[in-house]
């Protein structure tokens, strides 16, 4: 009886954490190259249960499995692309494909899909908060001139050819760490190596984010409402107990 | 407390910032020489869902929810159309006139509608429609002679400007200073439709290739069925974000009345 509480308990807990994780994709429907999150969840491990006790000498009858309820096992990150909106800017770089640009931030490499990018004071391509584009020839270069980039990453300036944009892909992204600023981080280098970049580049494009409002939208009444039954099984639980404590054996 | 409550607020208020925006470029739908601007947003920081035992394995991951991360203009070129005014000029190509506000350094506008001002000696000067005078390639404003009509004014595409006497004679003036920067995008605004350069932008920088053409005006280069787009997809997250912080609320209160 009292275990079942508990049970309940982690099942609200779960729903909870659910609906943060949701709440994340929403305020990010309109956040350029964000992917969206998804809870996995997982029960806590079974165990057998038997019954003890009776006459002396008989066995302990076995009754069968139980579990003590759910948690959030692993927040999953869905990569699909999201959808590509015009925007006609040199600068706005989208990406069709599985793949990242590499962003160099505090001397440090990280990953985004988020193209918006502009030219700096000294003529390199930068993000808006002024964080480096890393091309493989080192930064990017184009001056104040016009410059285009054809959908394989090359930076070409006036019909030369000037750099190429670093375009990674991982051979699991899911494995790779959200940090915020849509910015992805690879902790582990050594399990998840770098493969290469086989979609598309496009400029003058953005990539918008790939949350679904309408599942998100289901998603948000399912937590609701699970939510809901399971509190009512704690109160009914509680009710219960209620009267196990204080109707039985009152005369 | 529930995260969800924040983090559906940090969406609200993004998408209100948006809508702000928004209405900005919509009031400016007809203002000579406005360039659009729009926020970029960005996810805030992650941190971990719930603390859990070591040997669990590592923590899934929650994210706080979006804030305003940039602001974007787009100095992209606005439409030209022709009027009858001969001081009414547009820049074709990227770049800005210099204007004198009386701020310590030079303001740089893209709207060209001048106008001759007479000074107290006579002379006429070229000012913005402001009253502001405008600044030639060395910093100093166009003096004319007394006589000097709008329509004897003449200005050809590199900038180079001449005025016209009574005998038809034309005299260089000078040239209009055309400036343009590294890093347009991070030029301050001034007095409302004015930018001066920071330490970011670089310093001015003649505009090279950029064309005056006199007898144009740039409109604004806010599209209307972008901005009610934009619109509608903000005011409908806004809404979702409201959900997700009154479903938070009713979870709460649920949580509340386990013992009813």
């Amino acid at each position: 009886m009292l275990r079942g509480l508990y049970t309940a308990a982690t099942g609200m807990i779960h729903q909870r954490n659910k609906l943060n994780t949701i709440a994340n994709n929403m305020s990010n429907t309109n956040t350029r190259g964000y992917k969206k999150d998804d809870v996995v969840s997982q029960s806590f491990r079974d165990e057998l249960l038997y019954r003890m006790g009776g006459q002396a000498g008989t066995s302990p009858r076995r009754i069968g499995p139980l579990n003590h309820g759910v948690y959030a096992d692993r927040v999953i990150t869905y990569f699909q692309d999201g959808p590509l909106q015009q925007t006609n800017l040199a600068t706005d770089v989208a990406l069709q494909g599985n793949g990242f640009f590499t962003i160099l931030r505090d001397g440090q490499e990280y990953y985004t899909r988020d193209g918006t990018f502009k030219v700096n004071n000294e003529g390199i391509l930068v993000t808006m908060e002024g964080h480096q584009v890393v091309g493989q020839y080192g930064p990017i270069e184009v001056g104040q001139a016009d410059f285009e980039i054809d959908s394989q990453g090359n930076v070409w300036q006036w019909g030369n050819f000037i750099n190429r944009l670093q375009l990674v892909n991982f051979e699991d992204p899911t494995l790779l760490e959200k940090i915020g600023d849509n910015l992805f981080a690879n902790n582990n280098p050594g399990a998840n190596p770098i493969i290469d970049f086989e979609g598309q580049v496009l400029q003058g494009y953005a990539e918008g984010s790939n949350v679904e409002l309408v599942e998100e939208m289901t998603d948000l009444i399912v937590v609701q409402r699970s939510y809901e039954a399971n509190q009512r099984i704690l109160q009914m639980m509680d009710s219960t107990l209620e009267k196990a404590v204080n109707q039985v054996g009152s005369v | 407390m529930i995260r969800a409550l924040y983090t559906g607020t940090t969406g609200m208020r993004v998408q209100q910032h948006k809508m702000d925006y928004i209405g900005n470029n919509i009031a400016n739908v007809s203002t000579i020489g406005y360039k659009r601007s729009t926020p970029n947003f960005k996810e805030t920081l992650y941190d971990i869902m719930e603390n859990r035992p070591a040997e669990a394995g590592a923590a899934p991951l929650v994210g706080n929810g979006v804030r305003v991360a940039s602001v974007r203009t787009y100095f992209t070129q606005g439409s030209l159309t022709q009027t009858n005014n001969s001081l009414d000029m547009a820049l074709e190509g990227p770049g800005f006139f210099a204007i004198d506000i009386g701020e310590d350094q030079a303001t740089y506008i893209r709207s060209g509608n001048f106008k001759l001002s007479r000074l107290d000696n006579g002379d006429a000067r070229l000012d913005n429609w402001e009253g502001y005078p405008v600044l030639n390639e060395y910093g100093q404003p166009f003096y004319f002679e007394a006589q000097t009509q709008e329509d004897d004014i003449l200005v050809n595409q590199d900038g180079t400007v001449y005025s016209r006497d009574q005998y038809g004679a034309y005299t260089y003036e000078g040239r209009l200073g055309i400036y343009n920067f590294q890093d347009p995008d991070t030029l301050q605004r001034v007095r409302g439709s004015y930018f001066i350069a920071t330490e970011d932008s670089g310093p001015p920088l003649q505009a090279v290739g950029t064309r005056v053409l006199q007898r144009w005006l740039e409109q604004s280069n806010v599209d209307m069925s972008q901005e009610m787009t934009d619109l509608i997809m903000a005011q409908r997250v806004y809404q979702l974000n409201s959900r997700v912080v009154q479903a938070a609320d009713e979870m709460e209160k649920q949580a509340n009345s386990l013992r009813g």
